[in-house]
């Protein structure tokens, strides 16, 4: 064993007592500082599958072709439409929460319509009935808009799928996916499709993300 | 040709070095490509650069203060990027209301090289008074293969409160 002497000491001692000081005062020197992103725009993290730019722009497409067809924005009566994620299916190799999708396509809709659609908050059903069970039993007052005899029904549903395809090269390790969304509008009386959308895109990356 | 003449000119051939053969070969091949057909789609940007200081005619966004920025012409297509200008060209913009009573726009947009380019596009609608009717479009990825032409469109979701727009681009590279 090596035997320090009296200075080797007092310099090893220094040395860590600067180490020590300098993680103190220097707190998470190789993170990167918090940004913030234009959330339809790729940001410094991305790879092959649906990101927050695709959920913006197919979101958008999606709200602009739905006001111009004349089934659903042009009718005499506007129609009463649901548009939630319960038959809004994914299929894909991503985890993804689709109610980031269809939850700002119906406030994209909801903002933009003006009164050409009714919205029908089935995803809010139990909130209603509730609502309406405490009303008709007389503990609290009927509000301003009056009683109706049922809640909203919905002339027409929003159903889709997710679904990918995907390749990897197992020598250079790029990724390669295929993205497609369809969106449709489903009448609920006749069961026909009124409106279609799909949006679709092809990536490929050698560093992929995890999607969480 | 007969069969002395064949035999000679395959004798000359063998004699030849080969450095000089292959210049003979490379002059062919080059000869052969200068007969080869140019592409269709030609572009030439020098008008536009000349051409920089003129409006377009039709509605100009001015600034509050005079002489702090330069007018802005509506109904046309800005180049965000200059990444862009100098690779794809705008060869029309076309606006009309539909059924609806939205303002769709149409942009041809033209690969002036001889490789594949990306380019997002978005639309700012405004209304009479200059302005914004509703919010910007999503931006919208188009490709473009080499030398070729695509159709950037949008529609406005205001109905006929829509006056006027502009047309932005960018690199999509």
């Amino acid at each position: 064993m090596v035997k320090l002497g009296y200075g080797r000491w007092r310099l090893a001692g220094l040395l860590a007592a600067l180490l020590a000081a300098g993680c103190t005062q220097t707190a998470n020197t190789c993170g990167m500082p918090t940004v913030e992103l234009d959330p339809s725009a790729r940001g410094p993290v991305g790879g092959v599958g649906i990101e927050g730019q695709d959920i913006v722009a197919m979101t958008d497409r999606m709200m602009r072709d739905m006001l111009q067809s004349p089934v659903l924005a042009s009718a005499v009566r506007p129609p009463q439409v649901i548009v939630d994620s319960e038959y809004f299916y994914n299929e894909s190799a991503q985890r993804l929460n689709k109610n980031a999708i269809v939850d700002r396509l119906r406030v994209g809709l909801t903002n933009a319509a003006h009164g050409r659609m009714t919205f029908v908050a089935r995803h809010n059903a139990d909130m209603v009935e509730q609502e309406r069970k405490l009303k008709r039993a007389g503990k609290v007052d009927v509000a301003t808009t009056g009683l109706t005899r049922a809640a909203a029904g919905a002339d027409y549903r929003l159903s889709g799928r997710i679904s990918s395809v995907d390749a990897v090269n197992i020598r250079s390790g790029v990724a390669q996916r295929y993205n497609q969304v369809v969106f449709e509008m489903v009448d609920l009386e006749r069961g026909t499709i009124v409106w279609s959308g799909m949006y679709e895109f092809s990536r490929a990356a050698a560093d992929d993300v995890v999607y969480r | 040709m007969t069969s002395s003449t064949a035999e000679r000119t395959a004798m000359t051939f063998r004699t030849l070095p080969a450095a000089t053969l292959c210049a003979a070969a490379a002059a062919l091949l080059s000869a052969l490509g200068a007969c080869a057909p140019a592409p269709r789609v030609q572009c030439d940007f020098s008008p536009l650069v000349m051409g920089q200081e003129v409006l377009p005619p039709g509605p100009l966004m001015m600034p509050t203060t005079p002489g702090t920025m330069k007018e802005i012409p509506l109904n046309t297509v800005s180049m965000i990027d200059p990444g862009v200008a100098g690779r794809v060209m705008v060869q029309s913009v076309m606006a009309g209301r539909n059924a609806a009573g939205n303002l769709a726009v149409t942009a041809r947009l033209v690969n002036c090289t001889d490789y594949p380019q990306q380019v997002q596009g978005r639309t700012q609608f405004f209304d009479e008074a200059q302005r914004s009717a509703e919010p910007p479009s999503a931006w919208q990825r188009l490709h473009l293969p080499p030398r070729s032409f695509t159709s950037y469109n949008e529609v406005s979701v205001s109905g006929p409160a829509v006056g006027s727009f502009i047309i932005e681009l960018r690199s999509g590279n």
